[in-house]
């Protein structure tokens, strides 16, 4: 303990946006650090009671996805925003922090804080944390990702006046209102990006007969994804492989027929928000109303996201500035602050 | 329907309006250009018909976060078929990002927090490092005096003990012949008072065991009083006969001991001013060993030390200014003669090591 104590002098605090689909790092002073997928490569050695060794971690190992060899295995240990497995996640977060102290001499060992999803479970929460902690880290602490995002995007939530923040993250998109420093309501959904992937598959293997992977889904959703419906058609070629022919087959996808796909996830957080405005105090509902919505996440990077929501709600949507890197952001402004002011964002 | 040309021509006015207006009049200008009313477009945006005309004042005071009127912002440039991407640029100059930090309230805190507890171990902390690095630093300092001193100690013997003697012959064949052991020896003394005077220091230290050194063995010139003080020899026996040459068979002598003392001058006045004032002969101390014993000897001008290990048989007459400070180890081996008289040690003994200062 007193040696991480002196390892801590010499490392950065860290605030980290354990994301299912990407890990963001923001080192006080810094800002983002290290933005990278949230998948690891796992080596098999042959033999049987082989050991296992981490091939690649971020960047390079979400490039091996679908396409690594028997030996290896391109997995993503966040599943639904919480820790799928425990191991793997670990060795994930003790690259990143290594990572962004890559220069230091002596053995990074940060006070670190993690956002976690404000449906996670006791056990969950506590998953993470000695997760972190395995990684090396000193101190952690955990803060609840809306609370992050709404500090991130810079919404005044000091004021005793409503605010409303809604993440769409790679796994979970939580809603919640804020006020006077604390979160009055929230929910979370387990529907994000990977959901939208998801539904993108099975819509192609549906309507064309065509598998296509979750790396191609996802590079469709970013090119086409739509989520309110719009004049302009935008078309993509996508290659799968038949299931019919078993051959490789390409064919043209167009942003209405994604947006048809992208129905039932998109009705999913839609109905959730309209849940959290229900169950909103009147008063902090008309602060929502004057003021609107504020989406953050990568998934309010679907195009017309804001639209369908401000169609759905009859509020006015705001999307935050860089709003993949709210939640990092945010946590990395918590930290400060309960160091500055003493202001203690963390949960337990 | 405009034509296309037309349209193009009059998105580049505006684009040009937005270097010289603000984003408020900019958009203001959009809108009136597509003819929209403001009740419209606020409808269009779910906003209050005030907030939009402040907007398009440029008035963002009644607006309470920047996030809310970026995203306004953006959303009215949609509206009216303009780049969000220069509005919102225009907005950041306008507002820069800096300006209002978030505030966060201190919320009440319980007696159990540990805020200044932290603040007291982030202290302790440092205070432990420079702890450590002070003690490294000490530590460090012993090693270089100890690892010198066992330098010190490797050279030979003669050399390490008596920082004034001249260094002693490396090689025992290479010494002459009247040091060698069991060989006659021949001495030669010089009584004049010649300014060459010359003090033969070599007689050596016997062991107990021997016989004592017959008188006539050793033949020492004693130019004057002030020599006397330099030989090795048993120091009452200044010879005063005239130069001789003396043959001595069967003398055994050692040659470890042999610790030649040599003063070399040209005239008794130089070696009276170049060498510290020596004590009386009668006050000369002698130390003899029965045993192998350790000292540790420094005089009081710290210019004078014995230290080292002393074998049996050892016989050294301590030089320099006194008082001394010693150090001996296996007293009860170690015998000191104060100008001929025995000093008891065991009075300082404790342990078998004497530790004293001795003050003659």
């Amino acid at each position: 303990m007193f040696l991480r104590r002196i390892r801590g002098v010499f490392s950065n605090d860290l605030s980290i946006d354990l994301g299912t689909a990407n890990t963001l790092i923001y080192a006080r002073d810094q800002g983002i650090v290290l933005d990278e997928p949230s998948v690891v490569a796992i080596r098999h050695d042959r033999g049987r009671g082989g050991n296992k060794s981490v091939a690649a971690v971020g960047d390079s190992a979400k490039r091996m996805l679908g396409r690594t060899p028997e030996n290896i295995t391109a997995i993503r240990p966040m599943k639904e925003g919480v820790i799928a497995d425990f191991t793997v996640t670990e060795k994930m977060l003790q690259y990143f922090i290594h990572k962004v102290h890559e220069s230091r001499v002596i053995r990074p060992s940060p006070r670190v804080l993690i956002c976690v999803p404000c449906g996670s479970t006791q056990v969950e929460r506590r998953a993470i944390k000695e997760s972190a902690a395995g990684a090396g880290a000193r101190e952690v602490y955990l803060i609840e990702e809306p609370m992050a995002a709404a500090i991130g995007a810079g919404l005044p939530v000091d004021e005793p006046r409503g605010s409303m923040v809604l993440d769409i993250g790679g796994g979970t998109s939580e809603v919640a209102i804020i006020s006077l420093n604390g979160i009055v309501y929230s929910n979370s959904v387990r529907i994000g990006g990977d959901k939208f992937d998801e539904a993108i598959i099975n819509y192609i293997r549906r309507n064309y007969g065509t598998l296509v992977g979750e790396a191609t889904a996802e590079k469709i959703k970013k090119k086409i994804g739509s989520a309110y419906p719009s004049d302009e058609i935008l078309e993509l070629e996508v290659k799968g492989r038949n299931l019919a022919e078993g051959v490789p087959r390409s064919f043209t996808l167009t942003s209405s027929e994604v947006l048809e796909a992208l129905q039932e996830p998109l009705s999913g957080i839609v109905d959730a928000m309209k849940k959290a405005l229900e169950q909103t105090p009147p008063e902090l509902g008309a602060d929502v109303a004057e003021r609107g919505i504020v989406l953050t996440g990568g998934g309010a990077l679907l195009r017309d996201l804001d639209r369908l929501v401000e169609e759905e709600t009859g509020l006015p949507v705001i999307i935050a500035q860089d709003p993949l890197t709210c939640v990092a952001r945010g946590g990395g402004r918590a930290l400060e602050m309960m160091d500055e002011r003493g202001g203690d964002f963390s949960v337990e | 329907m405009k034509p296309i040309s037309s349209e193009h021509e009059h998105k580049q006015d505006i684009a040009t309006d937005i270097n010289v207006l603000g984003p408020g009049d900019y958009l203001r200008n959009a809108r009136l250009a597509l003819d929209i009313d403001v009740s419209k477009l606020a409808d269009r945006l779910h906003l209050t018909t005030d907030v939009v005309e402040a907007l398009e004042r440029d008035d963002y005071s009644d607006l309470t976060a920047r996030v809310f009127v970026r995203g306004y912002l953006r959303n009215y440039a949609r509206e009216v078929n303009q780049s969000a991407d220069a509005v919102l640029e225009k907005f950041d100059q306008v507002w820069p990002e800096s300006e209002r930090p978030v505030k966060v309230t201190q919320p009440p805190r319980l007696a159990s927090d540990s805020r200044l507890g932290s603040r007291w171990s982030l202290f302790f902390t440092w205070l432990f490092i420079l702890i450590g690095v002070g003690l490294f630093l000490a530590w460090w300092q012993g090693y270089l005096d100890g690892f010198l001193q066992q330098q010190q100690s490797e050279t030979p013997t003669e050399s390490t003990q008596f920082d004034a003697a001249p260094p002693p012959p490396e090689n025992a064949n290479m010494l002459p012949d009247f040091i060698q052991p069991k060989q006659p020896r021949l001495v030669v003394s010089n009584t004049t008072n010649s300014s060459d005077d010359r003090v033969n220091q070599d007689t050596p230290t016997q062991p107990d065991a021997t016989p004592p050194l017959p008188e006539s063995a050793v033949v020492s010139h004693k130019p004057d009083s002030e020599t006397a003080q330099f030989s090795t020899s048993p120091p009452t026996r200044a010879a005063t006969t005239p130069p001789t040459i003396t043959e001595e068979a069967d003398v055994v002598m050692s040659l470890r001991p042999v610790i030649p003392i040599t003063e070399r001058s040209d005239t008794p006045n130089t070696t009276q001013q170049s060498n510290p004032p020596m004590m009386p002969d009668s006050e000369a101390i002698t130390m003899m060993f029965s045993e192998r014993c350790w000292v540790d000897i420094r005089d009081s001008s710290r210019t004078y030390k014995l230290v080292g290990e002393m074998d049996k048989g050892d016989r050294r007459q301590l030089g320099g200014r006194p008082p001394y400070s010693m150090i001996i180890g296996n007293a009860s081996a170690a015998r000191i003669e104060l100008g001929g008289k025995p000093y008891d040690l065991t009075q300082h003994t404790s342990g078998n090591v004497a530790r004293f200062t001795l003050r003659p």
